[in-house]
C-alpha cells in the first residue's frame, strides 16, 4: 500500500523541488531521477494483486501493464527531455515549468491507472489533461496555443461527459435510496443487481466521454493539433501513455459491466467506434502533409485497433492487449526520432525532408524501421496482435468485418509507406551548418527509440515468457480467452 | 438581444439558487463560495483585462438563438418526464433543469464565435451536471466532490490564461483564428 502511495507522490516532490531551486541544471537531473525512482516502484509492484477491497488504491495484472508503459516511456521522454531542453526555441519561464507539468502529469497518469475507485479515477484522468496542457503550448506561438486550447477545451467537456457516466453508473446501482459505491470490487460484486438500462446509458457517456480523450473518432479533432504542435518528447507521452490512461478508464468500466445484460450493447458501442477511428484515420492518412500529424492520426487507428480488439472479444483480446504495449512502445520511438528529424531539418512537412538515410543514417534506419513495425510487417508484435484479432474474426465468422478491417490496414499502410519512404530515400538535403549532434545528445535521443524498437520485436515472443502470463491474466480481466 | 445582458449576472443567480437542496455545509461552500463569488469574478477579470465587448457574435440570428434553447428546455423536460416515471428515484423539476442546462451549455458552446462564452457554455453544462448530481442523489465521496471543484477551478483557470495569452498573440479572441490546424 506504501508504494502505490509513494509512486504517486514522488513524483510531484521531485517537481516542488525543481520548483523550489529552479535551477536548469538541477532539472536536467531531476527528470531522469523521477523516471528511475518510478520505475523501480513499478518494478516492485510486479506480480502484486488483490489488497482490501475498499483501498483506494489497487494494482492488478491489467493496470500493472499499463503502469509498466508509462514508467518506460517516461524514462526515454526524460532522457530526451535532457537534451532537448537547452536548444528548445522557447522562453525562460516555459523551460522552468516544463520539468514541473511534466513531473505532475506523470504521477496525474500513475494514479489514473492505480485508481481503484472510479470517481477517483476521473479525478486523475482530469488532472492530466489539465497538467498536459501546458506542455502542448510549450513553444507559446500561434499554433501551439490553438492546439493546447482546442485539447483543453473538447477534453474538458469529454471529462464532463464522463462524469455524466459515473453519476448514471450510481443511478444504475441505487436500490431504494440505496446508492452503490465505486470501489472496483464493489462494483464488481454488486453488478448483476444493476439496472441495464441506466448502464447502457452510462457507458455510451464513458465511451464519449475518456473517447474524446482516448482519441477515438467521432470527438477525436484536438489530437492531431496537439501531437504535432507539443514538443516531441511530450508527443511521445501523449501518444504512448495519455491515450492509454483514458483508454484504462474505458476499459476499467467495462470490466464492470461484463456479465451484465448490457455487456453485448457495450460491445457493439466499442466496435463501432472502434471501427470508426480506423475509418477516419484511413480517411486522412493519404493526403496529410505534416509527419507529426501523420503519427496523430496513426495512433487513433492504433487506439481504434486495440478497441476493436477488445470488443471481438477471446483470443483478440490478449491480442489487442500486446498491439496496446507494441504501439506505446513504437509511438513514443516514432515520435522521439521525429523530433530528431524536426531539430536536423527544421521542417514538419512532409514534402521538404527528403533523403534522411543520406545525411543522417541512424535517423533514417529508425525512422524507416519504427514505420515498418507500425504499419505490423513480420518481425514486430504488431504483426502478432494484429493477426490474433484477425483470426478471432474469422473464428466468429466474421467476415464482412474482416475484409473492412484489413482493407483500412491497407490504405493506412500504403500512406503511411509512401510518406516515410519519400521521406527517407531521395535526394540528400544541405543541413543546416549550426547543427552538429553531439555523441552525447545521439546517446540520450537515440537509444531510447532504438530499445523501444527492440521490446516492440521482442513481444512478439512475449507469450511464452512471464509477461505471457501477466497478459493472459489481463486479457482474462476483460474478458478475453486464455 | 435577450442573453445579452444577462452575461455575468445570469450566471451568478443561477449558482445561488442551487443551495436550498442542499444540506451539506461543503455544497453550501462550494455553490456559494466558489460558483456563486469566485468563478465569476475571474470570469469578470478576464473580460475586463481583454476588453472584451458584451456582444455575441453568434452563428444564428438571435430568434434562431431563443428558439432553440426554449426547443431543447422543452426536450429536456419532456426526457425527464419520462424517465422520471420510470425511475422513482429522480425528481422531475430538478433533473429537467439539469438535462436542459447542458444542453444548453453544449448548445452555447458550439454556436458562438467568442471563447469567453465557450467557457461559459462549459460553466453552465458543469453546472448541469451538478444539479444532475443532486437530482440522483447519489452520494458522491467528498473527494470527488472536491476533486470536481478542484478541476473546475483549475480549467477555468486555466481557460482564463490561455485567453489572455491568445489576446496578447491574436488580435481578437473568436473562434475563427483558430482554425489554421486542420486537414482539409
Amino acid at each position: 500500500m506504501t508504494d502505490l502511495i509513494w509512486i504517486i507522490i514522488a513524483p510531484v516532490i521531485l517537481a516542488l523541488i525543481s520548483l523550489l531551486f529552479n535551477r536548469r541544471r538541477l532539472d536536467r537531473f531531476l527528470l531522469p531521477a523521477g523516471a528511475l525512482l518510478h520505475l523501480y516502484f513499478t518494478i516492485k509492484l510486479y506480480g502484486r494483486t488483490g489488497g482490501p477491497a475498499n483501498s483506494w488504491l489497487a494494482v492488478d495484472h491489467l493496470s500493472w501493464i499499463f503502469l509498466f508503459i508509462l514508467s518506460v516511456l517516461f524514462l526515454a521522454t526524460a532522457l530526451y527531455s535532457v537534451d532537448y531542453l537547452p536548444r528548445a526555441h522557447s522562453g525562460e519561464r516555459s523551460k522552468q515549468c516544463y520539468p514541473i507539468f511534466l513531473l505532475t502529469s506523470l504521477s496525474a497518469m500513475t494514479g489514473a491507472v492505480l485508481a481503484n475507485h472510479l470517481g477517483l479515477m476521473w479525478v486523475f484522468i482530469e488532472a492530466t489533461t489539465l497538467l498536459t496542457a501546458p506542455l502542448i503550448m510549450f513553444q507559446k506561438n500561434r499554433h501551439s496555443l490553438e492546439a493546447a486550447w482546442k485539447y483543453l477545451f473538447i477534453c474538458s467537456v469529454g471529462i464532463a461527459l464522463a462524469f455524466i457516466g459515473l453519476l448514471l453508473l450510481a443511478l444504475a446501482g441505487s436500490k431504494g435510496g440505496h446508492a452503490t459505491g465505486f470501489f472496483l470490487p464493489e462494483l464488481l460484486a454488486g453488478k448483476k443487481t444493476f439496472n441495464p438500462l441506466w448502464l447502457k446509458i452510462a457507458f455510451a457517456f464513458i465511451v464519449g466521454g475518456y473517447g474524446a480523450k482516448a482519441g477515438l473518432a467521432p470527438i477525436h479533432t484536438w489530437l492531431p493539433d496537439a501531437h504535432s504542435q507539443a514538443p516531441s518528447a511530450v508527443s511521445a507521452i501523449l501518444s504512448g501513455t495519455l491515450l492509454n490512461c483514458a483508454l484504462f478508464g474505458i476499459f476499467r468500466f467495462y470490466q464492470v459491466l461484463q456479465g451484465t445484460a448490457a455487456y453485448s450493447f457495450a460491445r457493439g458501442v466499442l466496435l463501432v467506434t472502434g471501427l470508426l477511428s480506423i475509418f477516419v484515420c484511413a480517411v486522412y492518412i493519404l493526403r496529410i502533409k505534416d509527419y507529426k500529424r501523420m503519427l496523430a492520426y496513426s495512433s487513433m487507428e492504433n487506439i481504434g485497433i486495440i478497441v476493436t480488439g477488445v470488443a471481438l472479444g477471446g483470443y483478440a483480446v490478449l491480442g489487442a492487449l500486446i498491439h496496446l504495449l507494441a504501439h506505446s512502445f513504437i509511438k513514443s520511438a516514432l515520435f522521439l526520432t521525429s523530433g530528431s528529424i524536426l531539430h536536423r531539418f527544421g521542417s514538419k512537412e512532409i514534402e521538404k525532408v527528403t533523403g534522411i538515410l543520406r545525411s543522417d543514417k541512424l535517423v533514417g534506419v529508425l525512422w524507416i524501421a519504427g514505420i515498418l513495425s507500425l504499419t505490423a510487417v513480420p518481425p514486430f508484435a504488431t504483426f502478432v496482435s494484429e493477426l490474433m484479432i484477425l483470426a478471432e474474426m474469422i473464428l466468429e465468422k466474421r467476415i464482412l468485418l474482416f475484409i473492412f478491417f484489413s482493407l483500412m490496414l491497407t490504405i493506412v499502410l500504403a500512406g503511411l509507406l509512401r510518406a516515410s519512404f519519400r521521406m527517407v530515400l531521395g535526394e540528400r538535403q544541405i543541413l543546416a551548418e549550426s547543427i552538429k549532434v553531439s555523441a552525447r545528445s545521439r546517446w540520450l535521443t537515440q537509444a531510447p527509440a532504438f530499445c523501444f524498437l527492440m521490446i516492440a520485436f521482442l513481444l512478439s515472443f512475449a507469450l511464452r515468457t512471464p509477461v505471457g502470463t501477466i497478459l493472459r491474466e489481463a486479457a482474462g480481466l476483460l474478458g478475453g480467452g486464455q | 438581444m435577450i442573453l445579452q445582458g444577462m452575461l455575468l449576472g445570469f450566471l451568478t443567480l443561477k449558482m445561488a439558487g442551487f443551495l436550498g437542496w442542499s444540506a451539506l455545509l461543503f455544497l453550501i461552500f462550494e455553490t456559494f463560495i466558489f460558483k456563486a463569488l469566485a468563478l465569476p469574478l475571474m470570469i469578470r477579470q478576464v473580460v475586463q483585462s481583454n476588453g472584451i465587448r458584451r456582444d455575441m457574435e453568434p452563428y444564428l440570428p438571435n430568434f434562431g438563438n431563443v428558439s432553440m434553447a426554449l426547443l431543447l428546455i422543452g426536450g429536456a423536460l419532456f426526457l425527464a418526464n419520462v424517465t422520471g416515471k420510470y425511475e422513482p428515484l429522480l425528481s422531475f423539476p430538478m433533473l429537467g433543469a439539469a438535462i436542459s442546462s447542458v444542453l444548453i451549455g453544449l448548445f452555447v458552446m458550439v454556436s458562438r464565435k467568442k471563447l469567453i462564452m465557450h467557457t461559459l457554455g462549459y460553466l453552465i453544462m458543469e453546472n448541469g451536471v451538478y444539479l444532475f448530481s443532486l437530482s440522483i442523489m447519489a452520494r458522491q465521496p467528498f473527494l470527488v466532490n472536491l476533486g470536481v471543484l478542484l478541476d473546475l477551478f483549475v480549467g477555468v483557470f486555466l481557460m482564463g490564461i490561455f485567453m489572455n495569452q491568445i489576446n496578447s498573440t491574436f488580435e481578437d479572441m473568436n473562434v475563427d483564428n483558430l482554425s489554421e490546424l486542420r486537414d482539409e
